[in-house]
């Protein structure tokens, strides 16, 4: 199984990975990335923060870049105002 | 030479009097002695279990698996650790006990301990103890789990297993064997394996830890346990090390012995120094020492950025 190396760049700086993880294919690999930024936010916004300008760069042995996961696409952010909705059926 | 015996009595006398003869008759209890492959289960949830294991090398972990594979590991078991001594009354497990690295197991009869149960009150008054302290140990890896800060967590983490290990004489300057991977810690924090990886960076830059080849060395308790939160008063050991309690409470009374205090920054540093400076560097540790004595243990020095 080919390794793979997850490297955090954010606002704290960069945080680079030299264990490494065993994956199937660049889709599991993806998904730990994926995994590992939803971790990383949400332990942030437990302390009322959110930096969204971060990325995960994920290497392979050979030390070439396969994947980017930007924190942003991690996740799914909605503001605003919420939609108009009809009142819920049975609700008084 | 040492048999399986006798590391579950020295297992035991880590929290309480155990009579010479209780030593004696531990010693020559029958035993087997296993190599546990990484990975391996030593015992599998929903088996019977007929022997009592003690650790020997290595390290044991035990977790309980959801159904989609993921796993919360609950407890590491360093050697001369004991882990299952509940089974000893229990039908069968209902977690897993397995290697974490490649490991050596001793296996005890249960039939045996049976029998020293019945026979000697000083024995069975330890392995009830034991058993007792593991629910401690449970307890705190639950409020460490659910209760800290990441970073918090992995310190706390770190705090337990170096305390544990220099109770084993696990340790060699301030450093004890870790040989585990970032990955499978995170199943034991709770934090996915990027997560983890980060938190260590955190601890490292803070230099309050460092872990490479299968090793952590412990840089500067103070830090790392004022970041932790750390109170060793859960373990029940008989002799804590005095740097282990911060509330001061539950100290043994015997417990006066040697300086186990790990570094505080300023001389470890210094220990490095040839022998002229070491003299300098006892008189230094010695103030040191008397000094932090004196301070209040959680003085809030220790912060870190999360991220």
């Amino acid at each position: 199984m080919p390794r793979f190396y997850f490297h955090i760049y954010n606002g704290f700086g960069r945080a680079p990975d030299d264990e490494g993880r065993e994956c199937d294919d660049t889709e599991e690999a993806r998904a730990i990335a994926v995994e590992g930024v939803r971790s990383l936010l949400s332990a942030e916004v437990l302390e009322g923060r959110l930096d969204l300008r971060g990325r995960i760069e994920v290497t392979g042995d050979d030390s070439r870049v396969v994947i980017v996961v930007p924190f942003k696409d991690a996740l799914t952010v909605l503001s605003g105002p919420l939609p108009e909705t009809s009142p819920r059926e049975g609700s008084q | 030479m040492k048999t399986v015996g006798d590391t579950l009595a020295f297992h035991l006398s880590l929290i309480g009097e155990l009579s010479d003869a209780d030593c004696t008759i531990l010693s020559d209890a029958p035993a087997t002695v296993r190599t546990v492959r990484r990975g391996t289960d030593v015992l599998s949830e929903g088996e019977i279990p007929h022997d009592a294991v003690i650790v020997l090398s290595g390290l044991l972990q035990r977790y309980t698996a959801r159904k989609d594979g993921t796993r919360q590991v609950h407890s590491f078991y360093v050697p001369t650790d004991a882990p299952s001594l509940e089974t000893l009354y229990m039908d069968y497990m209902d977690n897993s006990l397995c290697a974490a690295v490649d490991s050596t197991v001793g296996l005890i009869p249960h039939a045996h301990l049976y029998e020293l149960i019945d026979k000697r009150p000083g024995i069975r008054k330890l392995l009830w103890r034991q058993t007792l302290v593991q629910a401690a140990v449970f307890r705190e890896w639950l409020m460490r789990n659910s209760r800290l800060p990441a970073h918090a967590c992995v310190a706390h983490l770190f705090c337990e297993i170096f305390v544990r290990s220099q109770a084993a004489r696990l340790t060699t300057d301030h450093t004890f064997p870790f040989p585990i991977t970032q990955e499978q810690l995170s199943e034991a924090v709770g934090l996915s394996p990027v997560h983890t990886n980060r938190t260590i960076m955190l601890l490292r830059d803070a230099n309050a830890i460092e872990w490479q080849g299968g090793r952590v060395s412990v840089k500067d308790w103070d830090k790392l346990s004022a970041i932790a939160e750390f109170d060793a008063y859960y373990l029940h050991l008989r002799s804590l090390p005095a740097h282990a309690v911060a509330r001061g409470r539950g100290r043994h009374p015997e417990d006066e012995r040697g300086d186990m205090r790990p570094p505080a920054r300023v001389w470890h540093r210094a220990t490095f120094c040839g022998a002229i400076e070491q003299v300098f560097v006892c008189h230094l540790r010695s103030q040191v020492s008397s000094f932090t004595r004196t301070e209040p243990r959680h003085g809030g020095q220790a912060s870190l950025k999360v991220g």
